[in-house]
């Protein structure tokens, strides 16, 4: 039981990326098509990614997951650096009025994916250190708080609204999660809360793509769009669905039905079933997720699992809830599957990094470092 | 941090970690498993069904000469929402201003509407024109075939002919009565298009091609039709008439070789013509005939044995109290046989006649002849005109039907009564459509000649065809209609015009019709003038119009001069034609 949880998730990952390359082949063809010349341009580049997420994923794999403790702080300040970088003309790039990339050669680095799993990563060894504090309004809720909003913040101008929000919302749920005070969790809930209200409210256009989640049918041909064409998409495919590399919506009536809005694509080529198994395969990797942090020897590596599972099976939900017009329209990309490089990487990153905790937790690592005792007298 | 407390918080997020799960399993069955358009409500599909528009078959003389068919035009659209984004809005209007010649303001107005994604900006763009523009590239323009139809001899045969509406459906003539076939049937494809308006490869569902429509050959033959046309507008120069119409008719089988209207209007722009010159007088208008209608009458009679050709009447020198009520006469006659009242067109000679003949025999014999019921040509708007049953009839009513009064025809049931008088005494079905073949040349429906009633008796045919050949002696009415070289049967008539309040001396109707050649007929021709100016008798307007189409169309024809008749001043056709009908007549 122990040793099948790790291979269970490394399955359940590999399943997600495998099937999320089939349908992505199918859904970015028309588009690369049209804009490369190509209909498998973009799935060759999935694919070369997608090794590289393999590579860090095996090599995270291996690496005792301590000796990420002393990069928390030099990973934040980079993360921060390259955040910056991001706004700077000529090394930032630019695309749909955010500047959110950076080039790197041939290719383009998403720095807020990576930020992603510093701020876990931060989260989980600043809670670690300071477990007994956590109660502590300054320790439980303000440092952190303040290191989060530096950090986010350079992610929230550029603007990438949803990547702000959903890192927010995990790191309070892992400050939860590590013991601090209900009261001031709940507090501050409802503070970032009000503080996204304003902020919504304060631009009529996000305000409008708010509303029109809420009525797709009266914003079919603007804000709505997306999610109405999603919609038919999931309708077109039924049960059964239309078959592989069937989707009619992929032909540019669905915008960006490679990267945010693949799931329609899924549902639409591969019907219910095939929904329910990926949505059920992210429940999965939850579970195992979950179970090793809970089983891990340290707080460190708990809470850094729960967070790296957190993170992905909350882009997950959320993606799914935005195309299926749960949530308003929000720039999440669906992990393992949805087209782009630098989430796939540090997605791979991160899963490999959990498994290396799950091989702590299951006592395949013979490592002193990890044994309870030790892990009881560090923090005396 | 105690465990049980780290339990429950583990759980919390978990709980709701589910319920997120849980909500999102059964959103989604329920986004599967809807039918239910979000915008529209109805089904969701992305298929469109695309009407193929069937090739309109051809309507063709009886010589293969085209008068109408499809013609592939163009109709040029754009997607102004992609126009006004990708900022081409001025490049384009003076682009397509410049290459089609279209209305800038107007282009520039329509490719600026970026709420929409499909204005239509030019209709009729030839084949070159829409293989101009597809060099270019241009994106978020695109075209379809819409096959547009053309009348190439324009106004010639308009009324026989007809037009199509705007949605191509037969709104006059042939194109109106034989829509059914000429439309052929549409295809349809089933298909899936992508956003950007391409179908998409492999996804077409149904693929029905449309099937062409019919041929209609029609009895007409432009070459007689254009001479019959001349001669109208000759006419119309020169009397400046309300109108004016002719008809050509094998009197043998009933086959109509030209039918001509004035005014005309041209089937390419039906919609810039008055609606008066969409009529097709020669079957829709229904006039008092005249004295042309005692054809009619004196045929009944010598018919019925009530009087010979060389029956005296006292022709009371103009003026005859008949019940109370004058009659007159053009001219004062004395005495004149039945063939002098024919020749000399009295009224009080053919008013005694009809009256020695009677009501019930004269009923008969006229409705045998065919008036008061449509002759069942295959043309729409056809008048059936009004001859009043006997029960109807005053006393006087004899007299004045006698010579073409308180009855209305059609010019087509004056020549087709006329025809049977030619034919020994046999009335043809009038009849317009030779053939009709559709796309695989399959023929489904011919032409045969059809009798449709026999009205005299061949010895009273042949006698009064002799009496009309008076007509056109030189002393006759109709002089000015004789073809040299030709006996000609024929028959003036001038009819006074009922108005507001009683008949209308002012305004006539001229016309003249008659058989050539009268040794054994072949042809006959009618030719009506309405309010003709100044001159206004049918021998004086109308005869000479008959004799200018007749004497070109024994040429054409080729039909031999008549033995003992004036010489013609021209060297005589060869080659008498065999056979009967006018295919196997050589063209000159």
């Amino acid at each position: 039981m122990k040793a099948a949880v790790n291979a269970i998730l490394v399955c359940l990952v590999v399943a997600l990326t495998v099937g999320g390359l089939l349908v992505l082949g199918s859904a970015s063809a028309a588009f690369a098509e049209f804009r490369f010349k190509d209909p498998a341009h973009l799935l060759q580049r999935q694919i070369l990614w997608a090794v590289i997420a393999a590579v860090s994923g095996v090599s995270a794999a291996m690496v005792d997951y301590h000796r990420w403790r002393p990069w928390v702080i030099p990973l934040l300040v980079g993360c921060a650096v390259l955040l910056v970088l991001c706004l700077v003309p000529g090394i930032g790039v630019r695309r749909n009025g955010a500047s959110r990339w950076i080039s790197i050669g041939p290719a383009l680095f998403q720095p807020s994916e990576l930020t992603k799993f510093a701020m876990v990563l931060f989260l989980a060894a600043w809670i670690h250190r300071n477990e007994r504090r956590l109660a502590g309004l300054r320790h439980g809720i303000v440092i952190p708080m303040a290191v989060m909003g530096t950090v986010l913040g350079l992610v929230l101008i550029e603007p990438d609204f949803g990547t702000t929000m959903l890192t927010f919302a995990i790191g309070i749920v892992l400050l939860l999660l590590g013991g601090a005070h209900l009261g001031y969790i709940s507090v501050l809930g409802a503070l970032l809360s009000g503080g996204f209200a304003v902020i919504i409210y304060s631009d009529r256009e996000r305000l409008e793509r708010l509303l029109a989640f809420l009525h797709p049918e009266r914003y079919a041909d603007d804000a709505a769009l997306q999610l109405v064409e999603a919609m038919r998409a999931f309708s077109l495919g039924g049960v059964a669905g239309v078959g592989l590399d069937n989707s009619v919506q992929k032909h540019f009536w669905l915008p960006e039905s490679h990267t945010d809005f693949i799931f329609p694509i899924i549902g639409e080529e591969l019907g219910l079933w095939a929904t329910l198994a990926f949505l059920a395969a992210y429940f999965g990797i939850l579970l195992c997720g979950m179970w090793i942090g809970w089983r891990a020897p340290d707080t460190f590596g708990r809470l850094l699992a729960w967070g790296i599972t957190l993170t992905i099976i909350t882009q997950a939900l959320l993606n799914i809830a935005v195309v299926t017009g749960c949530l308003p329209t929000k720039g999440i990309a669906l992990p393992l599957v949805s087209y782009g490089g630098s989430s796939l990487a540090v997605t791979g990153l991160m899963i490999g990094v959990l498994v290396n905790i799950g091989r702590h937790a299951s006592g395949l690592v013979p490592d002193p470092d990890t044994l309870a005792i030790k892990d009881g007298l560090r923090h005396v | 941090m105690r465990a049980a407390a780290r339990v429950w918080r583990v759980t919390l997020v978990m709980a709701a970690l589910l319920a997120a799960f849980a909500g999102l399993a059964f959103r989604l069955t329920r986004l599967h498993t809807t039918e239910r358009d979000p915008v529209s409500k109805g089904p969701v599909s992305r298929e469109v069904r695309i009407e193929l528009p069937a090739e309109r078959g051809r309507i063709l003389d009886r010589r293969g000469t085209a008068l109408a068919l499809d013609v592939p035009m163009y109709r040029l659209n754009a997607n102004p929402e992609g126009v006004v984004l990708d900022g081409l809005v001025e490049a384009y209007t003076a682009l397509l201003g410049r290459r089609l010649g279209l209305d800038r303001t107007e282009l520039e107005r329509r490719l600026r509407q970026a709420d929409r994604r499909q204005v239509y900006l030019a209709s009729r763009l030839t084949r070159e024109q829409v293989d101009h523009l597809r060099q270019l590239k241009l994106r978020h323009i695109w075209w379809e075939e819409t096959p547009l139809r053309t009348y190439p001899l324009r106004e010639l045969a308009c009324h026989v002919v007809g037009f199509v509406n705007a949605e191509r459906v037969g709104s006059a003539g042939i194109e109106m009565s034989f829509h059914r076939w000429l439309a052929g049937r549409p295809g349809v494809r089933v298909t899936v298009r992508n956003a950007r308006r391409q179908e998409i490869a492999d996804q077409r569902r149904v693929d029905v091609p449309p099937e062409p429509g019919a041929t209609v050959e029609l009895t007409i033959d432009t070459v007689v039709q254009t001479m019959v046309e001349d001669a109208l507008d000759e006419a119309v120069r020169a009397h400046r008439p309300l109108g004016a119409w002719a008809i050509v008719l094998d009197v043998r089988t009933g086959e109509i070789l030209a039918m001509a209207s004035r005014p005309a209007f041209d089937p390419n722009e039906y919609g810039s013509s008055s609606l008066d010159g969409h009529l097709n007088r020669a079957i829709g208008y229904v006039y008092e005939p005249g004295s042309t209608f005692k054809a009619a009458t004196i045929a009944a009679a010598l018919d019925a044995g009530i009087v010979r050709a060389d029956t005296p009447f006292d022709c009371e020198h103009g003026l005859w109290h008949y019940r109370g009520r004058p009659l007159r006469d053009f001219h004062p006659y004395g005495r004149l046989t039945v063939a002098g009242i024919v020749q000399k067109s009295s009224n009080i000679g053919a008013a005694k006649i009809a009256v020695m003949l009677g009501d019930a025999p004269l009923e008969t014999y006229l409705r045998s002849f065919g008036f008061g019921q449509r002759t069942g040509i295959e043309l729409p708007g056809e008048e059936a005109g009004i001859l009043p049953s006997r029960r109807h009839w005053d006393a006087l009513t004899v007299t004045r039907i006698a010579m073409g009064h308180s009855i209305a025809a059609t010019a087509l049931q004056m020549l087709s009564a006329l025809g049977a008088i030619g034919n020994g005494g046999v009335r043809m079905k009038p009849s317009i459509v030779r053939r009709v073949r559709d796309a695989r040349g399959r023929v489904l429906f011919e032409f045969s000649p059809t009798a449709v009633s026999t009205p005299l008796r061949p010895d009273t045919s042949r006698l009064m065809t002799e009496l009309l050949v008076g007509v056109t002696a030189p002393d006759g009415t109709g002089r000015r209609a004789a073809v040299p070289g030709y006996r000609v049967a024929g028959k003036t008539g001038t009819a006074i015009k009922a108005g507001v309040g009683g008949y209308d001396h002012q305004r006539n109707i001229a016309s003249f019709m008659g058989l050539i050649p009268a040794d054994s007929p072949a042809l006959g021709i009618i030719v009506v003038v309405d309010e003709p100016q100044p001159e206004h008798t049918g021998g004086v307007v109308a005869a000479p119009v008959f004799r200018q189409i007749a004497q070109e169309l024994v040429r054409y024809l080729g039909i031999p001069p008549s033995a003992g008749a004036p010489a013609p001043a021209e060297p005589e056709p060869t080659a008498p034609p065999e056979g009967d009908t006018h295919a196997d007549w050589p063209a000159i």
